[in-house]
């Protein structure tokens, strides 16, 4: 059981994914940050397991299962990036799109390689769908972005 | 009567009675947002086989703009109420949330409409995947909160 986890490969993108987020947290704002992973964890897992249940792509491999998602993913990429995305939001918002953008690319790149390794099958889905999807995540995460730097503005 | 242009119709008139005519100019780019996701959704959808909407060419020249890949109709539809949507945001963020909130639900109506009415085949898809729609609304309010309200109190 245990070395069948250790080679899952949703357990490695688990592993990187947390390994990037201790390198490059900072855990002076993680309380406000932690929202940006949290939401990016509710949407994914939405979206997700309704994808499944419609048939429009699933998960291979899944290690362990949460609502027919792979749970080294939501809690590892989808957590973590989703912390880190909101952490490093910049102050300009010319700038925020940007960020949106590399976020999205490496998103979708990241969607293509474990397409490539097989683990991520998409019957009636694709990276197109996929980037545009994520580019409306990310978008309202940065509003969400704002309003958390509005509500703990206002209570400093 | 064509009830996609009849929809169509309908919200033309919605949009001359309620739309403010000074602000047109810069809530325009939720318009231009709104139909660009619409038409993108449209024929995404459509290539995915997740939904595709009927009778868009009834009484009407079955041409490029007016099939059911394409969907003029529904592109012009999100056009008007996407600039209505920025239009009617408020300042405070709560009530933006609030606003975001009652727009998809007024979308998530008008899609069981759609359904109801035999207008479109959802084959991999639900009336209540809204989802984006409201993450595209939050998006649209953080672009006003940032460039159009903040252009205001620059100017001042």
């Amino acid at each position: 059981m245990a070395n069948d986890i250790l080679l899952n490969k949703w357990f490695f993108t688990f592993i990187t994914g947390w390994v990037v987020f201790l390198i490059l947290v900072d855990r002076k704002t993680l309380n406000k940050n932690i929202w940006g992973g949290i939401i990016c964890c509710l949407l994914e897992l939405w979206e997700d397991s309704l994808a499944y249940l419609m048939g429009m792509y699933f998960f291979k491999e899944m290690g362990i299962e949460i609502l027919n998602v792979s749970a080294f993913f939501t809690f590892g990429i989808t957590l973590t990036m989703g912390i880190l995305f909101m952490q490093f939001i910049p102050g300009n918002p010319v700038l925020q799109i940007i960020h949106l953008l590399a976020f999205n690319i490496g998103f979708t790149v990241f969607e293509a390689l474990v397409k490539y390794a097989g683990i991520l099958e998409t019957p009636h889905w694709s990276l197109t769908a996929s980037f545009l999807n994520s580019i409306l995540i990310f978008g309202g995460i940065l509003w969400f972005n704002d309003y958390l730097n509005y509500k703990t503005g206002r209570q400093r | 009567m064509n009830p996609w242009l009849f929809s169509f119709l309908a919200s033309v008139l919605l949009f001359i009675l309620l739309a403010d005519w000074k602000q047109v100019n810069i809530n325009l780019y939720g318009g231009i947002l709104s139909a660009v996701f619409i038409q993108a959704e449209t024929i995404l959808a459509a290539n995915l086989g997740l939904f595709e909407y009927n009778l868009v060419s009834l009484n009407m020249p079955d041409i490029f703009l007016v099939s059911n890949p394409v969907n003029i109709f529904l592109t012009g539809i999100a056009f008007s109420m996407g600039i209505l949507i920025v239009q009617f945001y408020p300042r405070k963020m709560g009530y933006q949330l609030l606003s975001a909130l009652v727009w998809t639900l007024f979308l998530t109506g008008f899609n069981f409409l759609l359904d109801t009415f035999g207008l479109v085949n959802y084959l991999r898809f639900k009336p209540y995947f809204v989802v984006r729609q409201l993450l595209l609304f939050l998006f649209l309010a953080w672009i006003k909160n940032n460039f159009v309200f903040q252009a205001r109190f620059t100017r001042r």
